[in-house]
């Protein structure tokens, strides 16, 4: 397997990242600063929920 | 894009903004901030995106440009983790998991830039599309990648 087939796998290893659109408010710009405390603590309804 | 589609096209290139987000953060919380981060500005600029060129080029380029103005905004911890990067590939039954993961680890151990040359380079761009994205002249794109090259077939030996 050559480096750009190893490289192309790491697209499949570590699990889902789209539970984000779940859990982020990925749409709402005053909700995504400070990320992390957004994610924790923002209480406004997820759009997607 | 409609939202509906446009939710299509991050899950159809989540593998990639994961991948890039991983080769500039260490911590788990962190990765998870740069690519809901690139989730976030990729939405924002969405209007940007003109179907002139595959979504998945023009999501790259935000990503880095997200990822890099993120890392300059927060001071992020760069990935370090001489421990294990470092391990030789010295049993050839290894898995291409196995590989992969060192291939990765290798790569996360070069400066910003060279990071995100590589991976252009390893997912096919071109020299004058990599210096396009990177805003790296196109030559010495070719002299970093042949440097780079080198590099990692030192750490990986």
């Amino acid at each position: 397997m050559n480096l750009q087939d190893l490289w192309k796998q790491q697209e499949n290893t570590g699990g889902e990242i789209t539970d984000l659109l779940q859990t982020s408010h990925w749409k709402k710009g005053g909700h995504a600063y400070p990320l992390k405390k957004s994610r924790r603590t923002c209480s406004t309804p997820c759009l997607l929920q | 894009m409609k939202e509906a589609e446009f939710i299509q096209q991050i899950k159809s290139n989540q593998g990639l903004i994961r991948k890039l987000a991983g080769l500039y953060a260490s911590d788990p919380e962190d990765l998870k901030d740069l690519c809901q981060e690139v989730i976030y500005q990729a939405w924002k600029g969405i209007d940007s995106f003109r179907g002139d060129a595959k979504f998945s080029t023009w999501l790259y380029r935000l990503a880095l440009n997200t990822i890099f103005s993120i890392k300059r905004k927060k001071n992020l911890v760069d990935y370090k983790d001489p421990s294990t990067y470092n391990h030789p590939i010295v049993d050839e039954s290894a898995t291409n998991r196995l590989q992969s993961e060192y291939l990765y680890k290798a790569i996360r151990q070069l400066s910003e830039t060279d990071r995100a040359i590589i991976s252009l380079h390893l997912d096919g761009y071109g020299n004058s599309e990599i210096a396009d994205i990177t805003g790296i002249n196109a030559n010495h794109v070719g002299v970093k990648l042949y440097r780079i090259k080198n590099e990692l077939s030192q750490k990986l030996k």
